[in-house]
């Protein structure tokens, strides 16, 4: 028996995204949920299945309900992901007819959430944050000199990342950076982490975003705000704990493998793509994700990016928010690259993209730790 | 490092052999030689380094195969000084009392 189509019938981010200093990072994630909820004219009421990273029995209280289904799983940024992949499961067996996934973070103001701090028991504490890592920056850019050299490539290679997705964020009101940015003005930027400059990094930010998932023949009797969104394939890998132990330094084999098995349940492949999100905390990740993903060869994600195929008007747009880099980035972006996803799908974003009729999603969890991919479709 | 007779040195350390399970697992010595897998030049401090800015985090692929992370000393902080696949040693340093591994040049002398 074919298992039933399900599909994504709200969507929304919160009401101000950026810097919120009088909003806590479960009103976040709330006021995204209820939003997400009016999409589909429905109310807490009707939940019965809720995910997130944050506690899934204090996101089910603040929004009011009392689920049959619950998912807490924190694989990093790409949790919203694999969210996504196990409410698919949920819907399909009947554990849950309508699940919500919320995302909520104040990772810039910091509101109701406890003090940032690193782990150092765990294996990547004792073994990699000990040599000075201050930040993601010095650990997730780690490996990007071994890519750079195998493919002889130089610091303009991370620059041109910024440079293209800038031309989409200028398009974003909501972006937090929207200024078009050129080679030099990436290169000119105050240095972070050699090669990586503050514009080919994430800025922190607070945020929510959330989604409404049913199946298509519960949706079929919803008095919905715009047309459903099909999951079409999702796939998942954890990789390991950090970037030092990735497989390879020039590859990464959670983005190589639950991308194949999201194009594999969704019976696609590259050429079925017409949009593309690859989660960018840093410059590095959208040019492993276009090789790792298969739309390029290895090594000529920069010059495919470089060549304007990825910037608005090009053969295939990607980060079309600006990115993590560009748009938002909480801590946890992968709300955000799903979110934008689905309003290309729906014809709504601010930087529309015309006939996308296929997107492909690709998040990131931890330093190269996870990966989790969703495929969307229109029905 | 923890090594399993069967499917090699384990790193991180961990009681076992995460291929078929085995232990407990015998420490053994390495040769304190590697190459430089990967690198990055940080400009902002952490935790106990705050006197340090600019330093160099490295990937180092042992001469047995595990990699390492650790600082790179002995060489001016400026990425003309480092290429993928150059020669370095470990040392020992002394770090708020923790002895930890940490690299430089084959044949520097060097201890921080």
């Amino acid at each position: 028996m074919k298992a039933e189509e399900i599909v994504i019938v709200g969507a929304s981010e919160s009401a101000e995204i950026g810097i919120v200093p009088d909003v806590s990072a479960m009103g976040l994630a709330i006021d995204s949920a209820l939003r997400a909820l009016d999409d589909a004219g429905l109310t807490p009421a009707d939940v019965d299945g809720v995910a997130g990273t944050m506690h899934p029995a204090e996101l089910a209280l603040q929004l009011g309900t009392r689920p049959r289904y619950a998912d807490g799983t924190n694989v990093g940024g790409c949790s919203y992901m694999l969210h996504v992949r196990h409410a698919v499961a949920a819907l399909q067996t009947g554990m849950a007819s309508v699940v919500v996934i919320m995302h909520g973070e104040s990772g810039r103001s910091r509101v109701g959430v406890p003090a940032m701090s690193m782990d150092m028991t765990a294996a990547p504490g004792q073994f990699e944050r000990i040599y000075g890592v201050a930040g993601t920056f010095s650990m997730f850019t780690l490996p990007v000199m071994a890519y750079l050299t195998k493919y002889g490539l130089d610091e303009t290679a991370l620059a041109e990342v910024s440079v293209a997705q800038s031309r989409w964020a200028a398009q974003h009101p909501r972006a937090l950076r929207q200024k078009v940015l050129t080679v030099d003005d990436v290169l000119s930027s105050s240095m972070i982490s050699w090669p990586f400059r503050v514009l080919e990094c994430c800025p922190l930010t607070d945020g929510g975003g959330a989604l409404v998932l049913t199946t298509a023949s519960r949706a079929a009797d919803m008095d919905l705000k715009y047309k459903p969104v099909v999951v079409a394939g999702t796939g998942s890998l954890v990789e390991g704990a950090g970037s030092s132990f990735m497989e390879d330094l020039t590859s990464f084999r959670a983005f190589r493998e639950s991308s194949a098995e999201a194009f594999r349940s969704a019976d696609m492949n590259v050429n079925d793509i017409d949009h593309l999100m690859v989660y960018d905390a840093y410059a590095h990740l959208p040019l492993y994700g276009l090789e790792d993903l298969g739309f390029v060869g290895k090594g000529e994600a920069t010059d495919f990016i470089r060549s304007g195929a990825t910037s608005p008007g090009g053969s295939l747009p990607m980060n079309t928010n600006g990115g993590g880099i560009m748009y938002t980035h909480t801590g946890m972006y992968g709300m955000f690259a799903l979110q934008e996803a689905v309003r290309q799908m729906r014809g709504t974003s601010p930087a529309q993209v015309d006939g996308v009729q296929t997107s492909f999603v690709q998040g990131v969890g931890g330093m190269f730790a996870a990966a989790g991919a969703v495929v969307l479709r229109q029905p | 490092m923890p090594k399993c007779e069967e499917h090699g040195w384990v790193f991180p350390p961990r009681p076992h052999c995460p291929t078929c399970g085995t232990r407990p697992l015998a420490w053994q010595q390495l040769s304190g030689r590697g190459t430089i897998a990967s690198f990055i030049i940080s400009h902002r401090p952490g935790m106990g380094y705050q006197d340090e800015v600019p330093y160099f985090i490295i990937i180092v692929d042992t001469a047995e195969g595990p990699r390492m992370v650790g600082n790179l000393y002995g060489v001016p902080v400026t990425p003309e000084s480092v290429t993928i696949g150059m020669p370095v040693e470990v040392f020992f340093e002394d770090r708020e009392g923790v002895n930890v591994p940490q690299w430089r040049p084959l044949g520097s002398t060097v201890t921080a």
